[in-house]
């Protein structure tokens, strides 16, 4: 059977082959008719060193047999045709050989070719990093600017995943937050009209979240953080829970099927759950600072350190107990030691980003001082993290293996998670006042 | 003052719940009360775990790592953190050939063990390959002690399951293997009145050892040689063994033609019930030291285990 249709993913390079998702097209079926279709194949292409790679966008032609998934063969194995049917796919076809499949020169769709341009910004900055650091390093600040691990090595990725860090690569609010913060700054600085500040802001969070590959988090954060901008202009108050809300609406009439995507779920719980415990720790913070302060003048100079640990140590321990039920769920296991590690590399990573655009912004215009602030600032700073990785996640022990609970039990700790929330807004409701 | 209590209460509580989620998520009985072996799926090569019924864990192999499918990273490691062990009190390597051995370097640093058991070598075969020095240098790494065994040791995994080891001969005492397959760690596994025979990759010449030393080899599971090589499983072997079950860990469209038809033939002519992970996918038995049941992922058993009875 004879295929053809349009890449819809960038293809991974696995063991020899390229493997994607094609949108399918034609289909030339064995008795010799063509068929119009509209399906999803996941291919497989042997690696041939006399061809271009395909790429996201490309329109392929491939010979081979469409067989059904695998089913699951290892007790607990989540299987790939669970996983690929959640996103409507059913099927696969594996190009006959390397003779059995070809790019066909046709202009790619405007929406592949920003994709392929995200792709690509994403080589140019590692390629950038990587001119004044390891590999490892440069692969950390391209994770941390852009997400996603596939610029580490596997062991680093796994080190970073097993000390409860691997969020910290995973492109989300904080970046855009980061972002907007610098636009804000120089928008300001231009002294522009606050339309038109916003207006720029909305398109640095949009341009943000296609170039970190557009996944659900980015375009959660991306979403809100829009609405946040916006809110003002239209005599609204800036509501977190309303701005949440409208994301998730928005990200699932994106792709309905991101619901059951664990970067999509995770992103939503976690912050969920900081709008929820967030309000009592604050009040109760503010409050018994306030007082100490009252009572000892000397301590004021050590409110300011005092409350960062304290907020990073309940940022972490929030995040990591909104987040538990559904890692244990997927992943089967839980940092040991995430809350110690993160607030360990939390001031770091707030720093980071910032310092990231900054290098890019410089590199072509003054590179010395983009070299400079790599090796004095990026390098050193790549290393503390990755160390802390290391640190934190190298040993076998560092992580604690959990049976899977069923999702009856997940939906059952959030509801008491939700029920530790409302407790915690009433016992704190009069001082939050 | 109130507040102060306040506070440090809803911070108590956070940490409680946290650590309670943790323990609750984690917990599981000091064992699942039966003894239960799993022939896990790993393409062409050999892993297995046996749990005792008090909760020990062993593995037996870590499966093949070969380019980049490393098979103890991608589904060794899963199956144990699923079935929620935080530890190994041992892992098994029965020879250093990359089928058996290579996933063992992801389970080195992803799950703590007790001690590394590997098999007591003549010293023509003790050199290791770079690889297989690497993988102990994974094991050095998280200071696991390393014991060799030969014919005559034991593991006792708690108070009612015993391995004997009955292959390969101490050196020097008798018959001295000639290849890394020959000298594999053949395991003799008891519970109650339940025995299985685990062979790793010893061929006919090991098998014969084994039987001229008079050792009592029945079972009632085999895993059969070398992944039901020609050159391993004799009649001989067979007629000895008389396994109700046989187990070949074998993988799809192999290019080594495995499981021979040759093997295939002795086994129906005992009348064994082959099971093998390329058709039937993961393969687990579980016994109350009388009886055993056998569960496979794929068709015959996946809907409803077999019960089988041990005379």
């Amino acid at each position: 059977m004879t295929v053809t249709g349009r890449l819809i993913d960038e293809p991974e390079a696995h063991n020899g082959i390229h493997i994607g998702t094609l949108a399918v097209g034609v289909v030339d079926g064995p008795n010799g008719i063509t068929h119009r279709s509209n399906g999803l194949l996941r291919i497989a292409l042997p690696m041939d060193a006399s061809k271009q790679p395909p790429h996201i966008g490309d329109m392929v032609r491939l010979r081979g047999q469409i067989r059904r998934f695998r089913s699951p063969t290892n007790p607990g194995e989540s299987g790939a045709s669970a996983l690929w049917e959640r996103r409507g796919l059913f099927a696969r076809l594996n190009a006959s050989g390397t003779t059995a499949w070809s790019v066909i020169a046709i202009p790619r769709a405007p929406h592949y070719r920003l994709a392929a341009a995200a792709l690509g910004l994403r080589s140019r900055t590692n390629a950038i990093f990587s001119a004044h650091m390891t590999s490892d390093q440069a692969g950390l600040i391209n994770g941390l600017l852009l997400g996603g691990r596939s610029d580490l090595t596997g062991r680093r990725a796994n080190e970073l995943t097993r000390a409860g860090l691997a969020h910290i690569i995973a492109a989300s609010g904080a970046n855009i937050a980061s972002i907007i913060g610098l636009v804000l700054l120089l928008l300001r600085w231009l002294r522009l009209g606050d339309r038109l500040t916003a207006s720029v802001c909305i398109l640095a969070a949009s341009g943000y979240a296609v170039a970190a590959g557009s996944q659900p988090a980015v375009v959660r954060a991306a979403i809100m953080a829009s609405i946040f901008v916006a809110a003002p202009l239209f005599n609204r108050c800036r509501d977190g829970a309303s701005a949440l809300c409208v994301a998730a609406i928005v990200a699932l009439a994106i792709d309905p099927a991101n619901i059951a995507d664990p970067g999509f779920q995770l992103s939503f719980t976690i912050v969920a759950g900081m709008m929820a415990f967030w309000p009592s720790w604050s009040a109760l913070l503010a409050h018994v600072l306030r007082k100490d302060i009252a009572a000892s003048r000397s301590r004021r100079s050590i409110d300011i350190p005092i409350r960062m640990v304290l907020n990073g140590v309940a940022l972490s321990v929030i995040a990591g107990m909104t987040a538990a039920p559904i890692t244990l769920q997927i992943f089967n296991s839980a940092p040991v030691y995430g809350v110690w590690a993160n607030l360990l590399v939390a001031p770091a990573v707030t720093a980071i980003v910032p310092i990231a655009l900054l290098v890019l912004a410089f590199s072509h215009m003054a590179p010395a001082l983009s070299g400079l602030l790599c090796h004095l600032i990026l390098a050193p700073v790549a290393a503390f993290i990755l160390n802390t990785a290391t640190i934190f996640g190298g040993e076998p022990s560092s992580t604690l293996s959990t049976p899977s609970p069923s999702w009856p039990v997940v939906l059952i700790s959030y509801g008491v998670l939700g029920g530790l929330a409302f407790a915690a807004r009433r016992a704190t409701w009069p001082i939050g006042r | 003052m109130r507040t102060a209590a306040k506070l440090a209460g809803f911070i108590l509580a956070m940490i409680v719940a946290v650590l309670l989620g943790f323990w609750l998520a984690s917990y599981r009985p000091a064992g699942s009360g039966a003894f239960r072996f799993t022939m896990l799926n790993v393409g062409q090569g050999d892993a297995s775990v046996i749990e005792s019924p008090e909760g020990h864990v062993i593995l037996i192999d870590a499966g093949p790592a070969m380019r980049d499918d490393d098979t103890g990273r991608r589904i060794v490691l899963p199956y144990l953190r699923r079935r929620g062990f935080n530890r190994l009190d041992y892992a098994v390597l029965t020879h250093w050939d990359l089928d058996h051995a290579g996933g063992a370097e992801a389970i080195a640093d992803g799950i703590r063990v007790g001690a590394l058991i590997l098999p007591r070598l003549p010293y023509r075969l003790s050199h290791l390959t770079t690889t297989a020095q690497r993988i102990r240098s994974a094991f050095e790494r998280q200071s696991v002690p390393v014991e060799y065994l030969s014919r005559g040791d034991g593991i006792a995994l708690g108070k009612q399951v015993t391995l004997q080891v009955l292959s390969p001969p101490p050196p020097g005492v008798g018959w001295t293997p000639t290849s890394d397959n020959d000298a594999s760690l053949v395991l003799m596994v008891r519970y109650g009145s339940f025995r299985l025979l685990l062979t790793g990759d010893a061929e006919a010449e090991a098998e014969h050892d084994i039987i001229r030393r008079g050792l009592d080899v029945r079972a009632s599971v085999l895993k059969i040689g070398h992944h039901g090589s020609k050159t391993s499983t004799s009649d001989r072997w067979c007629h000895a063994v008389q396994p109700k079950i046989a187990l070949i860990s074998v993988g799809k469209e192999n290019t080594y033609g495995h499981p021979s038809r040759q093997v295939l033939e002795r086994l129906q002519r005992i009348g064994s019930r082959v099971l093998r992970t390329d058709r039937n996918g993961a393969i687990t038995i579980e016994s109350n030291g009388t009886s055993f049941t056998v569960r496979t992922m794929l068709p015959p058993y996946n809907a409803k285990p077999a019960r089988i009875v041990i005379r």
